[in-house]
């Protein structure tokens, strides 16, 4: 158990390198691409050693390990501390650290699901319901997306969120409708739409799945946090191809100085245990760093097919590398 | 009908990826890979460094460890000099297929008598054991079967008689630092039945 566990651990790693290498070297810029990435990086690790274990047993005998494999990881208890080799104590080490990753994230989103949006805040008829309405029925056919249901909740902290697997729904609070003007809230739900348009909700619980699946390996909860983000970039994107970059820029700079804002347009803030100049300063980084692409979304140029290719090859390569990893 | 064959022409050859960026990603992800190889082969040569012994080599620290690791018993030669210690100082095993144990001079502590197995296997395999240079090799037999005899220079200039035979599917394997005689009685001597 815990040599499969160390295993996936082991590929989780060496997965999330090199879709990180590719997307830097390759310069990926189309969402699409960068996002199919790092679902590989993620899936490949929990796929890959179960196929190789079916399709090629002997893969698994200690022979390939010290005659054809580059790396095994069993070969590091020959560092022993008492009893215990170097990767048993490691792989623990690292489960602790993957367990944590996943909790962190996990209990304020199943906080969120159990409390619900706060049905008692839910207000009909407001005036303030007319203004996205409005917006909204003009931007649903330009981006594409279903038509989104509307919930609108009496609270002055921000919430602007995309929800629902099979009905959209937009939730949104009076809090964020007083702080954006229109042409920012036109760009924020731009953006909704947007990820109603891809069906991101039905994506974020196939991640949720992928996450528990590997709550042990940090890598993974590292790397599912990178496929939110370009879940984002991509909504970003379709705001940028709109025209409305920087309406959308300020919205997430104005949503982002509410501590208490519940929206995909602000960047996810680390948990609690850090120094508090620590979290205010990532907490300002994120925020700058997401301004700063939405903002340069205008230059990016994408050639048709090549993602494809690309794609298909990092699969080939990373099965090829993690074949001879045990 | 006759304007839509060549648009569609134009979008297809727009969506086609340009062969000049195919070759210079598959390029760079082959040089990428390359680098992880080296990368990770490199990492996977430190534990051995670090501890002395061939990469893939495990050294354990008492014989039932090593034996609980091969799931059988290890051979001991029960004509065991009064010279040397027991138990054995060093117990590697590599791949699961070969495993020595090295016994130790009472007086000096130098290795004086590695006694090894290999399962299933035409040889022991060599990473369990110190590197030698063969000198002459002679048949002989051991325990009724057909047996090699090797006279090896060891990395410090010293002789070794070194035994080699195949029993119960298994290579087996004396390599002695004292006399030919003393050798020969050790691996005859050699069994795990009585254990």
């Amino acid at each position: 158990m815990l040599d499969t566990a160390g295993l996936v651990i082991l590929h989780g790693c060496i997965a999330a390198l090199l879709v990180e290498a590719l997307l830097r070297v390759w310069r990926v810029q189309a969402p699409g691409e960068r996002l199919a990435l790092r679902w590989l990086a993620l899936v490949a690790p929990l796929v890959v050693p179960a196929v190789f274990h079916f399709l090629v047993p002997a893969r698994s005998a200690e022979a390939f390990g010290t005659d054809r494999a580059l790396f095994a990881g069993d070969h590091w208890n020959q560092l022993a501390l008492g009893e215990a080799g170097a990767a048993s104590i490691a792989t623990v080490a690292l489960v602790a650290v993957g367990a944590l990753l996943y909790l962190r994230d996990t209990i304020p989103f199943l906080d969120d699901r159990i409390r619900g949006l706060g049905e008692g805040d839910i207000v009909s008829g407001h005036p303030a319901l007319a203004r996205v309405t409005t917006l909204l029925a003009g931007l649903e056919q330009v981006v594409g997306s279903p038509r989104m249901a509307v919930v609108l909740l009496d609270r002055q902290a921000p919430v602007l969120l995309c929800s629902g697997v099979d009905r959209p729904t937009l939730v949104i609070s009076t809090g964020t409708l007083s702080r954006l003007r229109d042409d920012e809230l036109r760009a924020a739900l731009a953006h909704e739409l947007a990820h109603a348009a891809r069906r991101d909700p039905l994506m974020g619980w196939l991640l949720m799945v992928v996450r528990t699946l590997a709550f042990f390996s940090p890598a993974a909860q590292v790397v599912a946090r990178q496929v939110v983000q370009e879940v984002e970039y991509r909504a970003d994107m379709v705001v940028a191809r709109l025209g409305y970059s920087a309406a959308l820029g300020r919205a997430i700079a104005i949503l982002s100085e509410t501590a208490e804002s519940e929206s995909d347009l602000v960047p996810a803030r680390p948990a609690g245990g850090f120094p508090r100049t620590l979290l205010a300063r990532a907490e300002r980084v994120a925020v700058a760093n997401r301004c700063e692409r939405v903002l340069s979304q205008g230059e990016l140029s994408v050639q048709p097919g090549l993602a494809t290719v690309r794609v298909g090859l990092a699969a080939v390569g990373l099965a090829t590398l993690l074949f001879f990893v045990v | 009908m006759t304007s839509a064959a060549p648009t569609r022409a134009i979008d297809e050859l727009a969506r086609r990826p340009a062969w000049p960026a195919v070759v210079r990603s598959t390029a760079v992800i082959v040089v990428l890979l390359t680098g992880f190889a080296l990368a990770l082969r490199a990492l996977d040569e430190f534990p051995g460094r670090a501890t002395g012994v061939a990469r893939g080599v495990r050294r354990v620290d008492s014989m039932p460890a090593l034996e609980r690791h091969l799931s059988r018993s290890m051979p001991i030669p029960a004509y065991f000099p009064d010279t040397l210690t027991w138990p054995p100082h060093t117990l590697l095993l590599f791949g699961g297929t070969s495993a020595s144990m090295s016994f130790g001079h009472r007086q000096t502590g130098t290795t004086w008598l590695i006694v090894a197995i290999g399962f299933g296997t035409a040889s022991v395999a060599p990473q369990v054991l110190p590197p030698a240079t063969p000198l002459q090799t002679e048949s002989t037999v051991v325990r009724r079967a057909a047996a090699t005899v090797d006279r090896l220079l060891d990395r410090d200039g010293v002789i070794w008689y070194q035994l080699t035979w195949h029993e119960l599917g298994t290579t087996r394997m004396v390599r002695y630092r004292g006399t030919l005689d003393d050798a020969m009685l050790i691996a005859s001597s050699i069994d795990e039945r009585g254990r």
